[in-house]
């Protein structure tokens, strides 16, 4: 297949879709591109919100771009899981290179650098110093009026970082302050672990911007396929990828009821395996964030 | 990727280096095997990554898009220098081979067993140009926005939406007529 081979080479015969509109037809290629995500179509997604045939014709289109991706993920399996360690005979001359690695950076400073940047942090010390000195009548006023209010946000605060106001039952994962009783899925029950940020979702799908990986590897980026509901924008999610058969049976099904569950947790689809998102608190940190 | 990691590597830390490699060679693995160009993947991953350690690095927003166009180049300049010219069937076919064999990983979603469909979209992923499977690689395997593929395959926007089409529509209809198994 080459570059001349365009779009229109892909589909089915434009008109085999049975569109509802007079104009452009809601053929197969018009359906792909859009759960392709490569671009909106608010015309075709409001003709399906009319048209239940025309809805299923979309689901299935979806269906099958998550039975490709299955596929791609079975004829291009990922590596074993020892296949990035260092130690491994086949990388030796990369880790000899990682091992030797020099701090060049330090190097790079010239010398009138190396000399002046001491004596500057010096003076920059006895001004801050002189300046602290001098507001320190100034502040020791204040200090009284803002002791009381300090007290109050401290308390505001405690509260804050636990979210709704119901103590937590459940299991606790480190670093993560429960709002509400709740179970989380089994570790050992996925191959990706990772605590991301959710972005805006469209056209179906919503992407995470991973900040740590838990378990296992991901890329910088993870597109998920929204099953009803999306995850929140900006907020920080613990995202469980890639289900692993028979492991974690007590975890709850991410095929049972709706998009989001009793537990909280949103499902998603991912590589065409389920994926499961569970919300963090708006102001956790992720290095403080552990599975066990 | 981590905040700072392209930093840090920028400046020599053994362990900034460690982690960037743990965190994408199986990535890089999978980008470079479906691009279909060497006949020795994991030498064309140790050559990728000594690149990126020896290599001037580019300031951190643009680090990604020079990674994966790293990658991409690698793959290709290795199937100028092959020797033999071993398909990317016969590849896919070692490779399933390697998993049946126990050799794979034993965390891999076991349920994503071999279908009767996999040798249908070996051939049709065949019968891509390198250009589309790059594509399709970047999108699946690295999960990149349509804009990062266009900039780590430095074309337009549209031809990146025009290849992920013309490709996904092909390998679909392939799957679709050798019957989707939805074995997940």
């Amino acid at each position: 297949m080459t570059e001349r081979d365009d779009i229109h080479s892909g589909g089915r015969p434009a008109g085999n879709g049975g569109s509802l509109d007079r104009g452009r037809p809601f053929d197969d290629d018009r359906l792909l591109h859009l759960v392709l995500g490569l671009g909106t179509d608010p015309e075709l997604e409001a003709a399906a919100q009319r048209d239940p045939e025309l809805r299923r014709r979309l689901s299935a289109m979806r269906e099958e771009m998550t039975g490709v991706a299955a596929g791609l993920e079975r004829v291009v399996p990922p590596p074993p899981d020892h296949y990035s360690d260092l130690d491994d005979p086949r990388w030796g001359e990369l880790r000899e290179l990682v091992a030797q690695a020099p701090r060049v950076a330090a190097r790079r400073r010239p010398r009138w650098l190396r000399v002046l940047a001491p004596a500057v942090a010096i003076a920059l010390v006895l001004v801050a110093g002189i300046v602290g000195v001098q507001q320190l009548g100034v502040e020791r006023t204040a200090d009284e009026a803002l002791t009381t209010g300090v007290a109050e946000k401290a308390n505001e605060g405690e509260q804050g970082s636990f979210g709704a106001a119901e103590s937590a039952g459940g299991p606790v994962v480190d670093g993560v302050a429960p709002s509400r009783e709740r179970t989380l899925p089994d570790p050992k029950g996925f191959q990706t672990i990772v605590v991301a940020r959710a972005l805006t979702p469209a056209s179906g799908r919503q992407e995470f911007a991973v900040e740590r990986v838990l378990k296992g590897s991901a890329p910088e980026t993870i597109t998920l396929s929204v099953v009803l509901q999306p995850a929140l924008p900006d907020l920080l999610h613990l995202l469980f990828l890639l289900p692993v058969e028979g492991a974690g049976d007590d975890a709850p099904s991410p095929l049972a009821g709706a998009g989001k569950d009793a537990t909280g947790l949103l499902h998603f689809t991912y590589r065409g395996a389920p994926a499961l998102a569970e919300p963090l608190s708006k102001d956790i940190d992720p290095t403080d964030v552990t599975v066990e | 990727m981590p905040g700072g990691l392209a930093a840090r590597m920028g400046r020599a830390q053994p362990e900034a280096r460690a982690e960037f490699f743990r965190r994408y060679a199986p990535q890089v693995r999978r980008i470079l095997f479906l691009q279909g160009l060497c006949d020795e993947v994991d030498d064309a991953v140790q050559e990728v990554f000594i690149k990126v350690f020896r290599a001037d690095l580019p300031a951190e927003e643009r680090f990604l898009a020079w990674f994966y166009r790293l990658i991409l180049n690698t793959g290709r300049d290795q199937g100028r220098r092959r020797k033999t010219r071993r398909g990317l069937v016969e590849r896919l076919e070692q490779l399933a081979a390697e998993r049946s064999a126990g050799t794979a990983s034993p965390s891999m979603d076991p349920a994503q067993h071999a279908t009767a469909a996999d040798p249908a979209l070996r051939a049709a992923l065949d019968q891509l140009t390198p250009d589309f499977r790059e594509t399709v690689a970047l999108r699946f395997f690295a999960d990149l926005s349509l804009e990062s593929i266009a900039a780590a395959q430095d074309v337009p926007l549209g031809t990146v939406k025009s290849r992920l089409h013309t490709a996904l529509a092909r390998l679909r209809q392939v799957l679709t007529e050798a019957g989707y198994d939805r074995e997940i």
